[in-house]
């Protein structure tokens, strides 16, 4: 790894990214190991903590203006959480910013999720670069 | 990608602001628009929380958000973190402390300092304008975990609140240059810590070695219960509120 002491230099603009644990799930090893990750690759990375309500996590979106919320669910609650995340960020007027999940969510859940906005479901075991990737690819189109 | 955005649509919401601020980090302002949030950062009371990483800044300003603030008055918070000198990104957590505080009159932005050194982000004092602009005040910032240098934040605050914990309070830390002069009130936060009276003891001391004739206040709080944090809101509102 090289050090970068010299940002201003070379101003590349680092992508934004808003990472949340949502309702009921104390399970934070995963969204840890991601946020980790994602500041390796880059990414300024804020991090909402754990319990935390749609509500919540729709206007720190709109207030970090970022293109993109990572949300992970360990607890079961996705079919009635991450849509209402994706609801009140349009509410908010906020229509551009994509959620993501991650979590155990079954196939089955995950066609479901995507017909109600979420943009893409990561699930158990998946390489983190792939998740990298997706985000990258995301924000590029954007 | 440039500014495309009257500074007069910032009161009209959340994402306008939150877009302008995003226009600053990345240096995407017109020069017209920064002077004039330069003008605008003075509306607004600038309160400035550093002290080293874990001291108990962030709680600290949950808490002093909560006390601050009256009904229906606007509050912004800016809570700045370290960008990595090697990938670049960062990982801004400030908002975990502030918890499920959210509503619509208290704005919190993260920032990254993107390199800029002395504690804070390059775009933080022009943010603090946008802030102002839009009709928050006051505006509370929060640095960097600070070392003993990183003093930048003194520039642009009304008040430079410095937070210690009691082990960060020995005779001989207590008398280096730099974060600690900078001071306009001390917080000696963790005060349910075993070393705090010594930590107390030791900063009195210090502080009665000034030459300076202003006193500077000392507030012990223990912020992860949000004790002694109402005196601590008592005594700025006090201070500011007659000016």
């Amino acid at each position: 790894m090289s050090l970068r002491l010299s940002y201003s230099k070379k101003r590349r603009i680092p992508p934004r990214i808003l990472v949340a644990k949502l309702g009921l799930d104390g399970h934070d090893r995963g969204i840890k190991i991601i946020a980790h990750a994602l500041r390796d690759a880059g990414y300024e990375v804020i991090y909402t903590g754990l319990f935390q309500t749609p509500e919540v996590v729709a206007q720190a979106a709109v207030e970090e203006d970022v293109r993109i919320v990572a949300v992970s669910i360990l607890s079961g609650a996705h079919k009635v959480l991450l849509p209402k995340v994706v609801k009140l960020l349009k509410k908010k007027g906020a229509r551009d910013v994509q959620v993501i999940g991650g979590g155990i969510i079954s196939a089955k859940d995950a066609e479901r999720l995507k017909k109600q906005g979420i943009a893409r479901v990561f699930g158990p075991g998946t390489p983190v670069q792939e998740i990298i990737s997706f985000l990258d690819r995301e924000l590029e189109r954007s | 990608m440039s500014l495309a955005l009257p500074l007069t649509h910032l009161k009209a919401g959340k994402r306008n602001l939150a877009r302008l601020i995003t226009y600053l980090e990345n240096g995407q302002a017109p020069r017209t628009i920064l002077s004039a949030l330069d003008a605008a950062r003075k509306k607004s009371l600038l309160i400035g929380i550093t002290g080293a990483a874990g001291a108990g800044k962030s709680t600290l300003s949950a808490h002093l958000i909560q006390h601050l603030r009256r009904p229906r008055q606007k509050i912004a918070f800016i809570g700045c973190d370290p960008s990595s000198p090697y990938s670049g990104g960062a990982f801004l957590g400030d908002r975990v402390r502030l918890g499920a505080l959210r509503d619509e009159n208290l704005f919190v932005r993260s920032m990254a300092t993107r390199g800029a050194p002395g504690g804070i982000a390059r775009a933080t004092p022009a943010a603090c304008g946008a802030l102002a602009l839009a009709g928050y005040n006051p505006i509370i910032i929060e640095s960097v975990g600070a070392g003993q240098l990183d003093v930048a934040i003194k520039r642009w605050v009304d008040l430079a609140v410095v937070v210690l914990a009691p082990d960060h309070a020995d005779s001989i830390q207590l008398a280096k240059a730099g974060l600690l002069e900078i001071a306009d009130l001390f917080v000696l936060n963790k005060m349910d810590h075993p070393h705090s009276r010594r930590a107390e003891q030791n900063l009195k001391s210090h502080l009665s070695l000034n030459r300076n004739t202003i006193e500077i206040p000392v507030f012990r709080t223990v912020a992860t219960r949000g004790s002694g944090v109402r005196e601590l809101a008592r005594w700025i509102q006090d201070r500011f509120d007659s000016q």
